[in-house]
């Protein structure tokens, strides 16, 4: 949250990778925490090797145009 | 297959049965409302140590336990599902997950939980309990104590071993400051010769399925093992396994199986199914197959004691259980099981939990 205020950051983003539990146990609290802050969050879960590229520019795409102001 | 032909190899019911749930059912009421007898409550996982917390008169709480109950009752999945609407993620384990969802609802086989006043976590038995208590004592506002058992992959080291046994002494500090009063050495010596006595029986009781046919069966054993795990250290398991032993071994005098048919021993590997128990053993039975052994729950069936020097006794059996060690070590055993108790094959259960 510190980080997100000092830099002056619009959002956050979580990349995870799947089955990570230490980060997945994490993610819940966390995410509370920047929401709580109103900051808005992203989830992107992603498997080495086949994720999917073209999914994952349009899910940040989106999350980029919602933070921005026109 | 036909529900006919699944109930042609009757199973025995084990007679000690009604004072097992009766013994499980006073522990339950006891950790549900430990203000009615004036006990602190402490979760800790299946491997930590617990009998200090007997010395302490603390009441030890068994989440993993509670996951299994939640999935023999057939509740896991809604509340898996309550914990993934709070953003817990799907993959992980289903015992972390039941227990944070019943932990949110209120709901589970026994409703709401007791508030532990502190958490114990052992990571001898697997790494997720570590940000699992983390998250639990996050949310309760407690403090947890963990008690951090390196992994052994083949012999187990002197500083591995003195850096376990510093722990077991943080850890008595760690419950003297707690409950604000001293730890009584007198007193851990009776609760760990308690220990000792119940996981001696235990022990006897797993063996006595070497006799052909198998007296009791690994699904017994899954039931039965809960006092091993949850009240080890008390005068009631000794009381319940010496019960347990004597009815078994009742049984070998008579040579009378778990199962009227043995054609087929086999061992079982890991945890069991417990949503699904009944079902596992009606087909494996059905078949004339019987699980005479497994390795889980051995898993409590602690191989080094030493009574002289309980305290750092404990740590080095506590350090050194079956999943703490390395591959060679778990083929040994197998090995050993098979030999052991005439199997005629293994079923290796490889799970996401």
């Amino acid at each position: 949250v510190k980080d997100v205020q000092e830099s002056g950051a619009k959002g956050a983003i979580f990349l995870l990778y799947k089955y990570c539990e230490a980060h997945f146990f994490d993610y819940p609290d966390l995410n509370r925490a920047l929401e709580s802050k109103g900051i808005p969050t992203l989830l992107l879960e992603v498997e080495d090797p086949s994720y999917s590229i073209g999914q994952l520019k349009i899910r940040v795409q989106a999350f980029v145009e919602m933070l921005s102001p026109f | 297959m036909t529900e006919k032909e699944l109930q042609t190899n009757p199973y025995r019911k084990i007679k000690s049965t009604g004072a097992y749930r009766r013994l499980m059912g006073a522990y339950y009421l006891m950790t549900k409302h430990p203000s009615w007898f004036g006990k602190k409550v402490a979760w800790i996982t299946s491997g930590g140590p617990v009998e200090p917390l007997y010395v302490m008169g603390v009441l030890p709480f068994y989440p993993e336990n509670y996951g299994a109950m939640c999935g023999a009752s057939r509740m896991s999945v809604a509340l898996c599902e309550a914990a993934e609407h709070k953003g817990y993620s799907r993959d992980l384990c289903s015992y972390a997950l039941s227990d944070i969802g019943s932990f949110f609802t209120g709901k589970g086989p026994l409703g709401k939980l007791p508030k532990p006043d502190f958490l114990i976590c052992g990571n001898n038995i697997c790494g997720t309990v570590i940000k699992w208590y983390e998250v639990q004592a996050r949310a309760l506002r407690i403090p947890v104590f963990f008690f951090d058992t390196p992994f052994v992959h083949d012999e187990i080291h002197a500083h591995t071993l003195k850096y376990v046994q510093t722990q077991m002494k943080d850890y008595v500090t760690f419950l003297e400051r707690q409950l604000k009063r001293p730890f009584s050495e007198e007193k851990f010596k009776k609760v760990g010769l308690r220990s000792f006595e119940a996981i001696k029986l235990w022990k006897e009781i797993l063996k006595l399925s070497k006799n052909h046919p198998a007296p009791i069966a690994a699904f017994d054993a899954f039931i039965h093992m809960a006092p091993i795990v949850t009240l080890r250290g008390t005068r009631w398991a000794v009381w319940y396994y010496r019960k347990l032993r004597k009815e078994i071994e009742e049984r070998v005098r008579r040579r009378i199986g778990a199962f009227a048919r043995e054609e087929i021993r086999l061992i079982w590997d890991n945890i069991p199914i417990w949503y699904d128990i009944r079902n596992l053993s009606k087909i494996l039975s059905s078949q004339g197959a019987v699980l005479v052994a497994d390795t889980y729950t051995s898993a409590w069936a602690l191989d080094q004691i030493d009574v002289s020097d309980p305290l750092n006794d404990l740590s080095k059996a506590y350090a050194t259980i079956h999943l703490n060690l390395g591959l060679c070590y778990k083929i040994k055993k197998m090995i050993g099981l098979m030999e052991q108790y005439g199997a005629h094959g293994f079923i290796m259960h490889s799970n996401r939990s």
